[in-house]
């Protein structure tokens, strides 16, 4: 057969033969580790306050590490935020020109906020002011809860990257926020046995949950869009499925499957190792997540 | 008053004298367009064919980049057009997130984000667009939507194959294209594969804004 006939297919489709370069990947690790931070920086509290409630006899570890991981990782989100600006220096134009129509905006005051309430958190946890510790509780969680959620919103709003809009990406901020946090305290080494097993299963189901919700919004189901569809292949099979992949099992396979394991026995070393991989996991499926749909050719 | 833009694709030659003339009126920097046209060659010798089209900012009526702005760098002139405040804009690229047409780029040399304004500076003398007065075939049609009598509006009447890019990002935009078809709007519909191409290299930037 004719060459050409043979390869009529390929042929007879359109090729862009002139155009400028694109922009490519804009936002980076820069922003992939903002989110990250920010899940981890929530989650203690959400999932802290949890256990406070739950077990009033190890308070003391609560107070502590609460808001002082909360505002570290807090304080990295907020680091990361403005170093991805490229005209950093002018991050103050947010609180003087608030847009309130935009999610970056609103974020902005949620996250000031929120370390302000954390940063008075840390002062009476030092100077053992418990009465001001407990006032300051209630409004930091439902800080927590919108800072965690904001960016969902912010994704929403991001109207070319169709992906980024699924209907549950909001619960994916808030299942990383519990997963994340839960490692966190699972790695600071919790103050009982059965505080441990909690924490575990926390973090497996929020791994289980999570990872049902990717393989069912991600995998099974078709995409509405050739666009959608085109992203999707990016992340499970194209340039960044083994990335995605990857995550998924560090981040949701091999923590649910240990923190199930160890639901019935304290099994520190399976835990901790669970956290480990889940807060690893968790970095490789938000970049992977944040990079797909910025491979997809705008125009 | 709602300026808008149509390019009747039938007419254009793909000789850049748009991308040229925007480039010299608005000191676009270099690896930066306002404007562009896109060469997509199609077909099996010797039944082969090359569109062109050139691509700027749609200005939205319900424009995502204007929404997503944190410090309303972007914002509506009366007229229509969105316009940008590059003294205002932190460089955060949310624009550049929200815009499904891929019109918004990261000036190297301000550091700040930055489109096509439809010439607002020179509308606002009573100028045309530096890319409609290049243009040797007329392809390029710009006026007031909101007048029936301005060719815009005569052109749109007259043509019943008028469309948009994307229309179903319900954006509204206010740029229009005739005689044109999917390989002309849709980026899908044709392939972009990276490397050395006919003309020139296909790919993306190496690195996004300045230092």
């Amino acid at each position: 057969m004719d060459p050409l006939v043979a390869d009529a297919p390929t042929l007879q489709s359109s090729v862009v033969t002139l155009d400028v370069l694109h922009s490519g990947v804009i936002w980076g690790w820069y922003v992939t580790m903002n989110m990250w931070a920010k899940s981890i920086g929530t989650g203690v509290l959400l999932v802290g306050v949890a256990m406070m409630q739950r077990y009033g006899q190890s308070r003391a570890f609560y107070r502590r590490w609460m808001p002082l991981v909360g505002l570290a990782f807090i304080g990295l989100t907020l680091l990361f935020t403005v170093l991805d600006l490229h005209q950093m220096f002018r991050f103050w134009h947010m609180f003087v020109w608030p847009h309130t129509t935009s999610a970056i905006n609103i974020g902005a005051w949620l996250l000031s906020a929120y370390s302000g309430l954390l940063t008075l958190m840390v002062f009476a946890w030092w100077k053992d002011k418990d009465a001001l510790f407990d006032r300051l509780l209630v409004p930091t969680v439902v800080l927590a809860f919108f800072a965690t959620i904001y960016t969902a919103a912010l994704m929403g709003q991001a109207n070319a990257r169709e992906v980024w809009s699924m209907p549950t990406e909001t619960a994916q901020m808030l299942l990383a926020a519990t997963l994340s946090g839960s490692s966190v305290f699972l790695l600071l080494g919790s103050p009982s046995k059965e505080e441990s097993i909690s924490l575990g299963w926390v973090l497996s189901l929020s791994a289980a949950v999570a990872l049902l919700i990717f393989l069912g919004e991600v995998v099974f189901a078709p995409q509405k869009s050739e666009e959608a569809e085109y992203v999707v292949h990016t992340l499970i099979s194209g340039r960044i499925g083994l990335l995605f992949a990857s995550g998924l099992t560090l981040g949701f396979v091999i923590p649910a499957t240990l923190g199930f394991l160890s639901a019935k026995a304290d099994r520190p070393i399976a835990l901790r190792l669970a956290a480990v991989s889940a807060l690893v996991g968790l970095w490789m499926v938000k970049h992977a997540w944040l990079i797909a749909p910025q491979l997809l050719p705008l125009s | 008053m709602r300026l808008g833009f149509l390019v009747d694709l039938g007419n254009c030659m793909g000789c850049k004298a748009c991308e040229v003339a925007c480039k010299s009126e608005n000191d676009v920097p270099v690896n930066s367009w306002r404007l562009r046209v896109k060469y997509v060659d199609s077909g099996l010798y010797p039944e082969v064919k090359r569109s062109f089209t050139p691509m700027r900012c749609n200005h939205c009526e319900n424009a995502p980049c204007e929404r997503v702005c944190p410090v309303s760098a972007l914002h509506y002139l009366p007229n229509g057009i969105v316009n940008i405040d590059k003294d205002r804009c932190i460089g955060c690229a949310a624009c550049m997130m929200a815009c499904p047409y891929g019109a918004i780029y990261m000036d190297p040399e301000s550091n700040t984000a930055d489109k096509c304004t439809y010439c607002a500076h020179r509308v606002e003398g009573g100028l045309e667009p530096a890319c409609v007065v290049a243009c040797p075939t007329e392809a390029n049609i710009f006026g007031d939507l909101d007048e029936p009598a301005s060719k815009i509006s005569q052109y749109i009447a007259s043509h019943r194959d008028v469309r948009v890019r994307k229309p179903e990002k319900g954006t509204k935009p206010k740029h229009f294209y005739t005689n044109g078809g999917s390989t002309h709007l849709e980026p899908l519909a044709s392939k972009r594969e990276e490397g050395l191409s006919l003309f020139n290299r296909i790919g993306t930037l190496d690195k996004v804004g300045g230092e």
